[in-house]
Formats: C-alpha cells, sequence, structure tokens
C-alpha cells in the first residue's frame, strides 16, 4: 500500500553519504510512505496531533539508506522494490550502534543537560561532545564558539562591526550577556586551565567568543574525543538573533560550540556582526529544565516531557544529523499542530499573534511543495515555527535546523507578503544550511542566495509573477522587483563570494549575498535555461547533503548538471564582482544617397533608402552574450546576437524603413545589468509614458499642496 | 451643527468663481510640477524605451535605476519642488483670506471683491499662521513622540501590549489632535476677520471656542475633514480601476483627478462657511469694515 505511492526508479540501498552520483535521501519522502515506515521503525504519532515521535531511544538509523535518483521518474517495478525495503528498514538491527558508526558526516554529537532560570536570565548546563576527527591530520587542540560573549561589552568585534553598520540600533542596549566555561574535560583529562581565548579574525584582546583548548594528547585523523563542558551563561537581552525580550527567550547559539577540524587546521571564526554560523553535523540529545507554565519549542523531536513537582519540568529533544540546537521558549506561546505536505509541523505563537498563523502556513505549505518537486522531499521528520511577534523581532526571520523564526504577520496588511516571503525563505534554508551546510561565516551567499533564490521560485509558484509580494492599491511588486531594487542600490560593485565581514556594511551585504546571488541565478537562467539551473539545485543538494560544499561544488554541480561548462559565468559574477551593463548607445538613420558616378543614369529611379546605424556597447566587465532587438518603423522586428567579448558592437542596416529603437536584452532576462535605462534607445524620443507618469506625479503633488491647504 | 452645515453649503454653492479660482491655482501649480517631472523624467531616461513602456507599466526597479544616474537632476527637482510647495503655501495664505471674506460677507462677493477683502486680512493671517503651524506641529508632534517613546519603552520592557496601543493610538491621535488645531485655526481666523482682535486673541478665543465645544466645533470640523477623506478615497478607489497603459485612460483618469480635486476646494469654503454659521449662531456679528 505504502509502496503504491512512490513513483521513482532505480531504488538501491547504500550509504547516504556515498552519494556522488545524483540521488537523494527518500527517508522524508511522500507523506504515506513515510508514516508507514515510522509506524514500522518504532515512530508514533502523538494522540491527535499530527507530529511524530520515536518510542525508541536507542534508534540511531532510519531510511538514511534508502536512495533514488530524482532524475529518473519513469517506474518500473519500482513498487516491489520499494515495499521489499520497506520491510527490510524495518526488520533491520538498529540498535547498538555508536553515535557515528555509519553515519560518518556525525561528527560532532552532543549531550547536553541545560536549565533556564528567566528571572536572573541565566541557563547554566553541562554538555558531552563525542567528537571525531574527520580530517586528515592530528588535531592539537580543540577550539569552542563561545558566541554569547560577543554581548559581553562594548568592544567585542561583534559590537564594534554592529555599531558600524546599524549605527543608531545600539543606542540605549544595556542587554549584557556571556558565557564562561568552568569545567572542561577531554578524555578524562581537566583541559580547564589550559583554555584560553583565540582571535583568528582580528587581534582585539576584548572579544572572547573563541577559545582553544590544547590537549594532552592529539587526536590523530579518525580518532576521537570526549569532551565534557560546564558552562553557565548570561542570557543577553535580545539585540539580534538570540536573547531575551521579557518573558520571551530565543535560546540561539548558547552551548559552547566546536568549530569545524579540516586540512589540519579549525575553522572557528569569531563572532561577527554580519556572519552566521558553520559546524559540524551530529545528534543532539538535548534535556532542558524550564520553568512549569513556559511552552517551548525546539530543534528535534520531543522525546520525554516530566514534571519535577519543584515548578519545573524537563523536556528531551533529540535531532539527528543537525549541526545546531536552538530552542525557544515563552509562557504565552500557544502550539499550532498540522501535518504539511506530509511534514508535521508546530508553529508557536502568541494568542495574539495566532490569529495571522494561516498566512505562514500556507506559505510554508507552498515552499514545501516547491522543494518536493523540484529538488528533493523535507529531509528532517518535523519543522518547528516560531513566531517571535514584535516584542521578539529582532529574533525573527533566522534559519536553525528544524526551527525557523517568522516575520512577525501583525500590522502587515495581507497584500504585503513579507510574512509570507520570510516563511518562504527560512523554510528554503532547511536545505540550504540545514542540509547542504555550506560555511556562512565565509561563503554566506551559498545559503543566503541559493534560499533568495528559492525564495523567489517559491512566491512566483504561490502567488503569481508580477504581484507576489505587494499588491496594495494599485501598486504591484514581486520578490524579484525587491531584489533587483537592494542590488541596485547596494550591490551592483561588490563580489558575491567573499567573507561576510569583509562587506562594507549591512546593505551591501545584503545587496551582494542576498540579491545579487539570487539575481544571477535567474540570469543563468537565460543562458543555461530554468530547468538546468533546477536541476543544478537538485544536483547540488543530492551531492552535498549532510556535508560542508564551497562555492566550487555548487558551481561544479551546476555545469554537469548543464551538461556544459559555466565557469565563463561564475568566474566573473562571484568571484570577482565583474559588473554587468551593456548600452545602446546609437541609433542613428541618415538618407541614403542615390547613385552618383558610373551606371547613375541609366539606374531606375528608386524609392527613398536609409543607412541606420545601431551601436551596442558594454560599459561593465562581464562578458555576457545577448540578444539585440531591433525595431524599424515598419515590418518586423530583427533580432541579432551579439557575444558580448568586445567593448562595442555596431550593426548596420540600408533599407526603405528607418531605425524605429534597438533593444539589447529586450526581454530584460540579465537582471544583474546595473542600468536597465541605458539598455535601449530610440532615434526619436518618445514622450506618451513620461507623460502618464508625470501627470501622476503632478496629481499626487496636487494631493500634497492641498493637505497644506487644509490648514 | 446641522443647520451650520446646509447653510454652509448653500453659501459655498453660491461661490463657484471663487472654488474654481482656488482649484486653478492648485492646478496650475500641478501642471508645473507635473511638467518638471516630464522634463526630469526625459532628461533621466534619455531616449529609453522605457519612454514609451511607462505607459503600459511601471517598472520599478529601472525607475530606481534612472533615479540613480541622475541623483543631481532628482535633487533639483527636490528642491523645485519645495520652493514650489512654500510658494503655495503662501498663495494660500492671502486665499484662506479671500474665502473668510467671502463666507462672512453678508452679501454674496464676488471674486474680485473676495480677493481684495482677503488682501487686508492676509497680515492677521500670516500672524495665525505663524502662531497656528508650531501650536499644532508641537500638539501633532508630541502625540506621536509620545507614541514612539510608547513603543520604544514597549520594547525594552516587552510590554506588546502597550507597543500594539502605542501604534493604534498613535496615528489616530495624531489625526484627531490634527483635526483640532485645524478647527482651532479656521476658527480663529474666521474670529480675526469679523472681530477687531490681534492674531493671539483670536487664536486664545478660538482654542476655548473649540475646546469648550461650543455648539459642537469639533465635532462640525471633524466631519468635514472627513468628507475631505471619504472624497479622496472615492477618487482612488474610481482611478484604479481605470486603466492608465493607453492614452484615454491618462485623459479620463486625469479629469476625474481634477473633478476630484474641484469638489474638495468646494469642501474647503464649505468648511469655511459651516464654522463661520457656527461663530454666527453663538454670537451674532458682521464682518468688520464691510458694508452694514
Amino acid at each position: 500500500m505504502a509502496a503504491s505511492t512512490v513513483s521513482t526508479s532505480r531504488i538501491s540501498p547504500m550509504n547516504r553519504m556515498s552519494g556522488d552520483c545524483r540521488t537523494a535521501c527518500l527517508r522524508a519522502t511522500l507523506g504515506r510512505v513515510v508514516a508507514k515506515c515510522r509506524q514500522l521503525r518504532g515512530w508514533r504519532r502523538n494522540g491527535d496531533a499530527s507530529w511524530w515521535a520515536r518510542s525508541e531511544p536507542e534508534w540511531q538509523g532510519g531510511l538514511g539508506c534508502l536512495v533514488v535518483d530524482p532524475m529518473a521518474r519513469n517506474a518500473g517495478g519500482l513498487q516491489v522494490l520499494a515495499a521489499g525495503f520497506l520491510l527490510l528498514a524495518a526488520v533491520a538491527p538498529a540498535r547498538g550502534q555508536t553515535q557515528s558508526s555509519g553515519f560518518p558526516h556525525r561528527v560532532a554529537n552532543y549531550t547536553i543537560r541545560a536549565r533556564l532560570d528567566p528571572a536572573a536570565k541565566v541557563l547554566s548546563g553541562v554538555e558531552r561532545i563525542d567528537w571525531r576527527n574527520a580530517g586528515d591530520q592530528a588535531a592539537p587542540e580543540l577550539c569552542f564558539h563561545l558566541y554569547w560573549n560577543a554581548f559581553a561589552n562594548s568592544r567585542t568585534t561583534f559590537m564594534r562591526e554592529y555599531a558600524v553598520q546599524r549605527p543608531g540600533e545600539l543606542g540605549g542596549w544595556d542587554g549584557w550577556g556571556g558565557i564562561e566555561i568552568t569545567s572542561v574535560r577531554v578524555n578524562g583529562s581537566d583541559r580547564t586551565a589550559a583554555t584560553r581565548p583565540a582571535h583568528p579574525d582580528d587581534p582585539n584582546p576584548s572579544d572572547r567568543t573563541v577559545v582553544r583548548v590544547p590537549l594532552a594528547e592529539p587526536i590523530p585523523p579518525g580518532g576521537a574525543a570526549d569532551v565534557e563542558i560546564e558552562f553557565e551563561a548570561r542570557i543577553p537581552r535580545l539585540l539580534l538573533r538570540a536573547g531575551y525580550a521579557g518573558r520571551f527567550f530565543f535560546v540561539a547559539q548558547w552551548y559552547p560550540k566546536l568549530g569545524v577540524y579540516r586540512n589540519g587546521e579549525w575553522n572557528c571564526h569569531q563572532y561577527h556582526a554580519l556572519a552566521e554560523f558553520f559546524s559540524d553535523f551530529g545528534t543532539y540529545d538535548v534535556t532542558l529544565t524550564v520553568p512549569h507554565r513556559y511552552a517551548v519549542g525546539a530543534t528535534g523531536v520531543l522525546r520525554e516531557s516530566r514534571e519535577n513537582g519543584d515548578g519545573t519540568r524537563t523536556l528531551r529533544y533529540v535531532a539527528e544529523d543537525v549541526h545546531d540546537f536552538a530552542w525557544v521558549a515563552d509562557p504565552e506561546f500557544r502550539e499550532i499542530r498540522r501535518e504539511i505536505d506530509g511534514v508535521p509541523v508546530v508553529l508557536l505563537c502568541r494568542p495574539r499573534d495566532c490569529r495571522h498563523a494561516e498566512r505562514h502556513l500556507e506559505a510554508v505549505g507552498h515552499a514545501l511543495a516547491w522543494f518536493r518537486k523540484h529538488v528533493a522531499p523535507y529531509p528532517y521528520p518535523m519543522l518547528t515555527l516560531v513566531d517571535p511577534g514584535w516584542v521578539g523581532a529582532r529574533a525573527a526571520s533566522m534559519e536553525y535546523p528544524m526551527l525557523v523564526s517568522l516575520r512577525p504577520a501583525r500590522w502587515i496588511p495581507r497584500a504585503v507578503r513579507l510574512p509570507e516571503s520570510t516563511a518562504v525563505h527560512e523554510v528554503s534554508h532547511q536545505y540550504w544550511y540545514a542540509v547542504v551546510a555550506s560555511n556562512e561565516f565565509e561563503e554566506a551567499w551559498l545559503d543566503e542566495g541559493l534560499s533568495s533564490y528559492s525564495e523567489e521560485k517559491v512566491m512566483e509558484a504561490a502567488y503569481g509573477a508580477r504581484s507576489n509580494l505587494v499588491d496594495f492599491f494599485g501598486l504591484q511588486a514581486d520578490v524579484v522587483a525587491l531584489h533587483r531594487s537592494l542590488f541596485l542600490l547596494f550591490g551592483t560593485g561588490e563580489p558575491i563570494a567573499q567573507p561576510a565581514w569583509e562587506f562594507r556594511d549591512w546593505w551591501s551585504y545584503i545587496g551582494a549575498t542576498y540579491a545579487k546571488t539570487a539575481l544571477a541565478l535567474r540570469t543563468l537562467e537565460r543562458y543555461a535555461g530554468e530547468e538546468a539551473v533546477l536541476a543544478g539545485l537538485r544536483l547540488f543538494y543530492a551531492r552535498w547533503q549532510w556535508r560542508h560544499p564551497t562555492g566550487g561544488d555548487f558551481f561544479r554541480a551546476m555545469s554537469d548538471a548543464a551538461g556544459r561548462d559555466l565557469e565563463w559565468f561564475f568566474e566573473p559574477i562571484f568571484r570577482h564582482g565583474a559588473g554587468v551593463d551593456y548600452a545602446v548607445t546609437r541609433v542613428e538613420t541618415s538618407p541614403l544617397e542615390p547613385l552618383r558616378g558610373a551606371g547613375a543614369g541609366a539606374a531606375a529611379p528608386e524609392p527613398p533608402a536609409y543607412r541606420s546605424r545601431v551601436v551596442i556597447e558594454r560599459l561593465g566587465e562581464a562578458r555576457l552574450p545577448v540578444d539585440i532587438a531591433v525595431s524599424f518603423a515598419e515590418g518586423p522586428e530583427m533580432r541579432e546576437a551579439w557575444d558580448g567579448q568586445a567593448r562595442w558592437r555596431q550593426f548596420e542596416y540600408t533599407g526603405t524603413q528607418r531605425v524605429h529603437y534597438a533593444a539589447v536584452d529586450p526581454r530584460g532576462a540579465i537582471l544583474l545589468d546595473a542600468d536597465p535605462v541605458n539598455n535601449s534607445r530610440m532615434r526619436v524620443s518618445g514622450t506618451r509614458g513620461l507623460v502618464r507618469l508625470g501627470f501622476a506625479w503632478g496629481f499626487w503633488f496636487q494631493n500634497l499642496l492641498h493637505l497644506l491647504a487644509a490648514f | 451643527m446641522r443647520s451650520a452645515l446646509v447653510r454652509g453649503l448653500r453659501t459655498s454653492l453660491r461661490r463657484p468663481g471663487l472654488v474654481f479660482l482656488l482649484w486653478q491655482v492648485n492646478a496650475i501649480f500641478g501642471g508645473i510640477f507635473a511638467g518638471l517631472a516630464i522634463f526630469g523624467l526625459a532628461g533621466a531616461l534619455d531616449r529609453s524605451w522605457l519612454t514609451r513602456s511607462l505607459l503600459r507599466e511601471l517598472d520599478f526597479p529601472a525607475l530606481l535605476a534612472a533615479g540613480l544616474r541622475a541623483v543631481p537632476a532628482l535633487e533639483l527637482f527636490g528642491a523645485t519642488a519645495a520652493v514650489l510647495g512654500a510658494m503655495y503655501a503662501v498663495a494660500w495664505v492671502g486665499l484662506h483670506a479671500a474665502i473668510v471674506f467671502s463666507v462672512c460677507e453678508t452679501g454674496d462677493a464676488g471674486v474680485g471683491e473676495s480677493l481684495q477683502g482677503g488682501a487686508r486680512l492676509a497680515g492677521p493671517f500670516f500672524r495665525l499662521l505663524c502662531i497656528g503651524v508650531p501650536a499644532t506641529v508641537a500638539a501633532t508632534g508630541g502625540v506621536l513622540l509620545v507614541a514612539r517613546a510608547a513603543v520604544g519603552l514597549a520594547r525594552a520592557r516587552a510590554w506588546e501590549v502597550l507597543r500594539d496601543a502605542a501604534i493604534a493610538g498613535g496615528a489616530p491621535g495624531a489625526l484627531v489632535v490634527f483635526w483640532f488645531f485645524a478647527a482651532v485655526h479656521d476658527h480663529a481666523r474666521i474670529r480675526a476677520a469679523v472681530a477687531e482682535e490681534g492674531a493671539w486673541r483670536s487664536y486664545w478665543w478660538a482654542l476655548r471656542f473649540v475646546a469648550l465645544g461650543r455648539r459642537r466645533a469639533y465635532l462640525l470640523a471633524a466631519l468635514l475633514q472627513g468628507m475631505g477623506l471619504a472624497l479622496f478615497a472615492i477618487w482612488a478607489l474610481v482611478a484604479a480601476r481605470i486603466s492608465t497603459d493607453w492614452m484615454p485612460g491618462v485623459v479620463a483618469c486625469l479629469v476625474w483627478g481634477q473633478i476630484s480635486m474641484a469638489m474638495r476646494m468646494l469642501l474647503r469654503v464649505w468648511a469655511f462657511a459651516a464654522q463661520a454659521e457656527l461663530q454666527v449662531q453663538g454670537e451674532p456679528w458682521r464682518l468688520v469694515g464691510a458694508p452694514g
């Protein structure tokens, strides 16, 4: 019965990490298959709710070994294979595996116990990390992020950058926080005294967001470290991404967290105002003790919940194949549970915000459906959404594995779909960040840009092409228009591929990382085709799920999917920030002189003829092939093609018709063009459009004057 | 209040010439601005195809790009608009004086006579403007500042209910206060025109008149201001349904806009006439200097 819903072919049991082929895990595929599998493997539905919890704590496997080729969908005999596999999966021994055996991507497995004291704004905890050296060189030390120390004083690297990048927002903020390691033991050896702060990015002595723990014995490649840490954290007042606001706690980046060890060095950057995060996959087993009345949402699946009899309760969450763990707590939160596109979804919101829940849930549904169709099924057993409300707006629009924070919809008219686009963007991050875990410090564009591109596509599919973001009293805009505006204002001169903290400011980071990347992929559609770009995304996901790809890996996947080398596009646009600007600089026509000299007298009278000249110039450094449309006073429009390599190209026409106008990239497909105004030129200036706009503005000016005169 | 409203409407309808003059002045300023806009856009867009395609669709990013390439022209454009606005404000001091003279006049004053009478009142009206504008800005801005401070406090203390209340109440509260001071200013001008009192005394009198609810002065003013908003909303609803991607649509929208504007000018005259009637009902008077 379950297998009858599967329509893929070439199923083969193999390890989840073995894929250099175009494979995608079927673990969370079509709803009924997943439901059946979960029932067989010990998952259970929670009462009337539509979410899942596991009943076997030791269970470590899952359907991770089921691999399908999403490119081949012409099923044949598939149902039999799938049914057989489901049976195998159900009876296969799952207990007794170590955390990482069979799952080489699970490098850092965390078991954390933490207690929240909301009155004192203190979080105390103990964590045990089962870390494996996945590099090819011995590790003489461990390196930890202590992110909340960014909020320890006004001179941390984060605070210095924040004050520059967002002037005025810090005024009066004094919600200092921090985190302190009180004890650290590695493989039984007490290393507390040896722990020291590190500054890999700048020599800022006031910054303690990274610490190094030298080891008594280096950990060899493949070797393991058993790390025990006790820590205590002062929760900062919410400034950006994490902290408290009243009784609302958004607890993210809250525990001592290992960096990523590769090639003999730790990738463990300080916390920057613009940069986000990077860490290894693992299993998180987190036990939280909170006051009884607090509702909690977290990365992972709730395994246990017990009352302690002292006004607190303890909740245990387990999340597999994640690289971070975030949670929220608020006594006012209510839960809305749904199964959307086969995925159990929990939305946490305060009652006044829950009225707008449908907006978020509908958008999430569109995103999950689009990804299932174009990339892969949702990869985790559930998804938690948090509407932080306006009181927690500084924690809004953030992504964590299996948990995202939304943009509050209260006070935002339905005709303005910013909450919807945010929900779509953050769900996109479950693919481009949570599963395909690129380095957000160094290549923020890889997750933010791909999510922005996905956001454009989902919003178009769900809400229409031209008005999917704003449709308000005749004012229409889509997400692409928003990205183009951000790009034109802030992103034209910025290379995309650069570390997040090296951008000039917040807006140039947004303009390049989010907008320019998305527009670059839209522009690539013009050259490679939309299907090839989407196939590239699928391939990139299949190749790099549960791993840490770089920009180069993305470029290779796109080229492989397109069946040709696309480096000519990626190299200048992404790596060098080459500008794109093609312009029609001349459209001229002159009468063709009648024939003179030999044969002039014998020639029959000719109708008036003209010689027309169109000059196209490449003003930017990027060299892209372009289409050119040339329109004449009568007759069909002519289409020309230019490889765009030279600085300029001239087209000449002789005939009885004069050129009316010429346009380079007439379909507007090159969304990276820094100046769309010069993309076209008329021989004689037209004014009809200007008249409309001018009179419209004139009338609005009349209204303004009338408003003045009302007093 | 109802009789003041009805008599005020009759008074305003008997002054079509004045309404036409008000509309004409407004339209001239709007026309100048439209011409500047067309000129500025033509410069920024050069001979781009956008100069035609803007008739069919408004590509905001392209327009933004045009603005970015013509920043100095835009700055000049903005400065010219500011000068136009200032000139209009000065002109309207005199026009307001003409309206008040006309509606307070016992007979039906012609346009020329109203303008001459208005010229005599321009001085006191200017002084009243100097009192009324700061008072209104302070009071309205004060409400907005309080609302903003409440939002800040709500954010610091995480009192979301306070934030909601501040947002929900801030703008309407400021509008209520603005309408109050607009009513005070109107009554002060009428008072200054009909009694030989200085600007301060007139303003103080009007402040008490409106604040104490004499003849429901505030309600009348708010009703007339609300009607102005309603007229604007009707214009917007109809205009949104007129396609402007072809020239006849553009012309129709333009004509409808000017009809709407003329009606709002009539409403302005009506407002002064009704408020003058309200004062008459409370304290019979005749215009100082007017023939008895």
